[in-house]
């Protein structure tokens, strides 16, 4: 059983590709249609803690299913299956980069992808501002219009660290918001 | 053994607080790695996360496992997974237990609804950083501010897959690189 929980965030992370929300899909079939590891109603509120702590959504989500069944060893079990297929892209690529990174072809082809990486970082950006400004209504936030110019300013213009500049906001936001 | 130390340490503080997931924990990494331990440069950073995007599994660990290597190879990357991973591990193993009652507790919705427009603000001055690194260079900055724009707009406007965008780059990196050549 151990191991079907492995083999299962094994194939989660496999194909987990293009960021969180894009598996949430996947997740779902085969922790809740599949295995019937969670139910629905569990499900979402593993997504809603995700939101609510640190870390990695697929991690929280192995961790959470993990403990459920088979108490700390299974949450180890599922988060070395989530963690194992990328570690084995990524050290693959990693060989490939410090190889071959004083090669011509490799700065040709990171000429053309590093302003596509500041393109990307601000495309989530937008989406985080837009959920955090907007979210399901049509009038703005007031609120987190203010707190997102805060961050702005005390990072950039004061020099504060962004996890500090995040906390002190969300103790700013215990007080703002109903 | 410092490194080791340092580098595990580094990424447990990190995962800790990186609220919202994802590229959230570009301006946490450049903040400690680059900023402040000068483990890797601003480039190098932009070029992992190019790399980690492009893989499966999550940005963190993916970018914590680069950042590693970088600074002390195959142990120095796992070390700095081993940071990563533990936080969520231990927070959640123990949110398990009363995850109803932290679910509806006021006081933390309330603070994340504060987090969260702060998170897009740290973002956002990351991505003016990095637009001064990435732009900022000699070259065909025309190119890149297109290449740039094409891909926010690929990706907030039509929700393309980050893979697809950034694949798209390679080949087109590796035509002028073929191009580049002949002429």
């Amino acid at each position: 059983m151990m191991w079907e929980l492995y083999f299962a965030f094994l194939r989660i992370g496999a194909f987990s590709i293009g960021g969180g929300y894009a598996s949430f899909p996947l997740i779902k079939h085969i922790i809740v249609d599949t295995n019937k590891w969670l139910s629905n109603s569990e499900f979402t509120d593993i997504l809603t803690i995700s939101q609510m702590t640190p870390g990695p959504i697929a991690l929280n989500a192995a961790t959470f299913v993990g403990v459920k069944h088979f108490g700390q060893a299974g949450a180890a079990a599922a988060t070395l299956g989530f963690i194992t297929v990328p570690l084995i892209v990524v050290s693959i690529f990693t060989y490939v980069y410090f190889k071959y990174n004083a090669t011509d072809m490799l700065k040709r082809i990171f000429t053309v992808v590093r302003p596509a990486v500041l393109g990307l970082i601000a495309a989530a950006c937008a989406s985080l501002v837009v959920l955090a400004v907007w979210g399901d209504s049509h009038t703005a936030n007031y609120r987190a219009v203010l707190l997102f110019a805060l961050s702005i300013i005390s990072v950039w213009k004061l020099k504060v660290s962004p996890i500090a500049a995040i906390l002190l906001c969300a103790v700013i936001g215990i007080f703002l918001y109903k | 053994m410092r490194t080791y130390i340092k580098l595990f340490l580094s990424t447990l503080y990190i995962s800790a607080f990186t609220l919202g997931g994802g590229i959230a924990i570009v301006p946490l990494i450049k903040r400690k790695f680059v900023d402040e331990l000068h483990y890797i440069n601003e480039r190098e950073m932009i070029d992992f996360i190019a790399i980690a995007q492009s893989s499966p599994g999550a940005m963190a660990v993916n970018l914590s496992f680069l950042a590693g290597y970088k600074k002390a190879g195959v142990r120095g990357a796992l070390c700095a997974t081993f940071g990563t991973v533990l936080p969520p591990f231990v927070i959640i193993s123990i949110i398990s237990i009363f995850y109803q009652s932290f679910r509806d507790n006021e006081i933390v919705r309330r603070a994340m609804a504060g987090a969260a427009p702060a998170v897009a603000g740290v973002i956002a001055v990351s991505v003016f950083d990095i637009g001064r690194s990435v732009l900022g260079v000699a070259g065909d900055r025309k190119l890149s501010v297109v290449t740039a724009l094409s891909a926010f707009a690929l990706s907030f406007f039509f929700s393309v897959n980050v893979v697809y965008i950034i694949l798209a780059c390679v080949i087109l990196g590796v035509i002028s690189a073929f191009a580049g050549k002949k002429l």
